[in-house]
Order: C-alpha cells, then sequence, then structure tokens
C-alpha cells in the first residue's frame, strides 16, 4: 500500500515530502503545469526505471531490496529513472510524483523517492515527513555527495543509485516506523519467506 | 416495495442537503486553509532558526563578509517579528508584509551563499555543507507550504462563492475570502541556488 507524505492535499492522507539535495547548481527552472509535467512516468514497482539506466538484475535486486526494508521496517522507498523533467524543477517534480503516487503509509508519512534525471543530471531524495528524523537534510545531501555522485561522475550509474539506495535503505533500518509483533522478528519473517 | 425505498433514502438525502449548503464544508475549508498557513509559518521559522548558526559557521571563515552576515541578520530579525495570525489571513496587505519580509531573507541568504564561492575551506567544511542542506531542505519545505496554503485558500473561496455552499457561507458563517501567498519580488520566493 502506497500512501505517503506525498499524498494529495484533500485526500485525508498526507503528504509532503521534502526534498533534498540536487546535482549541479543550475538555476531553477520554470515549471509547466507540474501534474501534466510528471504524468510521463507511471509506477510500475519498487524501482520505475524510465530512464533504462538499470539491468533487469539489478532492478530486480533493488525491488527485493525495497520489499524487505517496508516489511520488516516500515518506510516505502522507490527509486524512479526518468528521461525527462519536462522543465519542472526537480525539488517540484520529485514531491509531485511522492504526492500523486502516494508513497508510503498515509499515517505514518514514511515515503521516500530517490529521483534520478539523467539527462539533467540531476538526482533528488524526496523525503515524506515521518522520515524527517532519520533521514535528515544533511544526512541526504551527504548520501548525494558521497555515494551517488562520484559513481555518476565516472558514468556509473548503477553503481551511483544501488550505492545511494544502500546507504538510505541502512539508515531507514536504524529507526523503524513500524513494530513488529513480538514473534515477528525481522528473523521469523525471514524464516517465513524461507519456507 | 417502492416506497419503503424511498423512506430509505430519505435520511441521506436530507443529511446531504444539510451539508451541502455550507454548513460543514465553509469551516473545514476554512480550517484547512488555516492549518496550511502553520504550516507556513513554521516552515519559515525553521529557516530562521537555521540563520544564527549558518552566520556563526561564515564568520569563522569569511569575516570579511560583515556588510552580507549582518544584511541576513537584520532581514532575519525584521522577518521574525512579523506574524500573521489564522484570523488575518483574509487581510491580502498582512500577508504581503509577511511575504516581502521573508522575501529579503531569501535574499540576503542568496547573497551569502554566492560569497561562499569564495572561500574553498568554508565550502568544504562538513559544518557548513550540513547547513547548506538544511537550508536548501528548508527552503523546498517552504514552496511546497506556500503551494499547500495557496491551494488550500483556493478551495476554500471557492467553496464559499459557489451554490449551493455560498448559503451557508454568506448566512451562518458570514464567511471572507482569504488571500493566497504571492511572492512579492521576482525571484524571491526561490531558493538561493546552492551548489553542490
Amino acid at each position: 500500500m502506497i500512501v505517503s507524505r506525498l499524498s494529495l492535499l484533500n485526500s485525508g492522507a498526507i503528504a509532503s515530502l521534502l526534498v533534498v539535495g540536487c546535482t549541479d547548481a543550475t538555476a531553477p527552472t520554470d515549471g509547466q503545469s507540474p501534474n501534466v509535467a510528471e504524468a510521463a512516468v507511471q509506477l510500475t514497482g519498487r524501482v520505475v526505471d524510465q530512464a533504462g539506466l538499470l539491468n533487469d538484475k539489478v532492478e530486480k535486486i533493488l525491488t527485493k531490496r525495497l520489499a524487505s526494508l517496508e516489511r520488516e521496517a516500515g518506510p516505502q522507498f522507490v527509486i524512479v529513472t526518468t528521461n525527462s523533467l519536462n522543465g519542472v524543477d526537480i525539488a517540484e517534480y520529485s514531491v509531485n510524483l511522492g504526492r500523486r503516487w502516494a508513497i508510503g503509509h498515509s499515517e505514518r508519512d514514511d515515503g521516500v523517492i530517490l529521483l534520478v534525471a539523467p539527462n539533467e543530471r540531476k538526482v533528488r531524495i524526496a523525503v515524506g515527513y515521518g522520515l524527517e528524523g532519520s533521514l535528515t537534510d544533511p544526512f541526504c545531501a551527504k548520501v548525494i555527495r558521497e555515494n551517488i555522485l562520484p559513481a555518476f561522475e565516472n558514468g556509473k550509474m548503477e553503481e551511483g543509485i544501488i550505492s545511494g539506495a544502500d546507504s538510505l535503505i541502512a539508515k531507514m533500518r536504524m529507526s523503524p516506523t513500524i513494530k513488529l509483533n513480538d514473534n515477528e522478528s525481522p528473523l521469523t519473517l525471514k524464516e517465513k519467506q524461507a519456507s | 416495495m417502492r416506497s419503503k425505498f424511498t423512506k430509505f433514502l430519505a435520511v441521506p438525502v436530507l443529511a446531504l442537503a444539510l451539508s451541502a449548503c455550507g454548513i460543514n464544508s465553509v469551516p473545514t475549508a476554512e480550517e484547512q486553509a488555516k492549518a496550511k498557513w502553520a504550516d507556513v509559518e513554521s516552515t519559515y521559522q525553521r529557516r530562521a532558526d537555521l540563520i544564527p548558526n549558518l552566520v556563526e559557521t561564515v564568520k569563522g571563515f569569511a569575516a570579511q563578509e560583515q556588510d552580507t552576515l549582518t544584511a541576513v541578520v537584520e532581514a532575519r530579525a525584521k522577518a521574525t517579528s512579523i506574524q500573521v495570525s489564522a484570523d488575518d489571513l483574509g487581510d491580502a496587505s498582512k500577508i504581503q508584509e509577511f511575504a516581502a519580509a521573508q522575501g529579503a531573507v531569501s535574499q540576503g541568504l542568496g547573497r551569502l551563499l554566492a560569497t561562499v564561492e569564495a572561500y574553498p575551506d568554508l565550502k568544504s567544511n562538513q559544518n557548513f555543507l550540513a547547513l547548506q542542506s538544511q537550508l536548501e531542505g528548508t527552503e523546498n519545505r517552504i514552496n511546497v507550504a506556500r503551494r499547500d496554503y495557496n491551494e488550500a485558500v483556493r478551495e476554500y473561496n471557492t467553496t464559499i462563492r459557489t451554490f449551493p455552499d455560498i448559503i451557508g457561507a454568506k448566512i451562518i458563517h458570514g464567511a471572507e475570502p482569504m488571500a493566497p501567498f504571492a511572492a512579492t519580488t521576482e525571484g524571491a520566493d526561490e531558493a538561493p541556488t546552492v551548489a553542490f
């Protein structure tokens, strides 16, 4: 279930994602209607690779990691690559995506989007209000600066995305947004899956 | 059979008719807009809270930028002194005054961050990097909060002007339109551009 801090104003689900960090210091561009701009990207799964940066195997591995993150710690994390921001500022674009897709749980507001726009050379991490405590602005900026950008600058897009996603996942696992039932520790869940 | 069905419908229909004349929808929309305004103010406050630390950090590396630093401190002081209470949201001039004061802070910060370019040690200072990211994140929160507030105002204003809610709005609530948040200076609402 995907409802996140990003949801529409009136839907009861909350929303607002915040966004942290962007590469390159180009001036913000004027957006057209944001709802139109990001409508080209469809929520097809936990990894939405519209720009085709990830091979199938990597996409599968990431999807698995994102699913177990949600199951075991709560936060819903979606990785998105897009061919074009259509002239919209990446911060606005990522928040609009998160809201439109309602990423994260509606009450916990624990959605995150990692958005990569290779053609504009921009990266953004949009964080639901419920995760502001763990995915702080400085932390997200650091992930972009130290995990993602160095790989991107060498043309290794996959590597940067995996490294960035792993850092974010590890941080979110340190402060889960859900409580597991007593008999549902991460270990027992794993056993359940295995059986 | 048919009459029973009609009776069954009567209650919900009556409730619908009552609720349709603005008894509930007007205050709901009003509270929504007020809550969004509170978000706007708190995000600006959040930015104001970052400034003293930022100024201290920059001072440590770039004391000669005293004028720019002072301008930010003064703009912040002025901006934090201007508050718009939820009951004054119909007063466009008050919101404009608030917007202008906050716009001055944005411009001061923009200038300050531009000067930082000349100080490589400051640019790579961990404390500064952390503050810079918080500042940028907060500018985004401000943009989101403003957009949400304007949307809520638009909905409220539409509600009180549209039949049948206008009946309740006029007769029962005496509802007045609210003013959206408009940036006063060109570009004043834009986040200072931050280079990563």
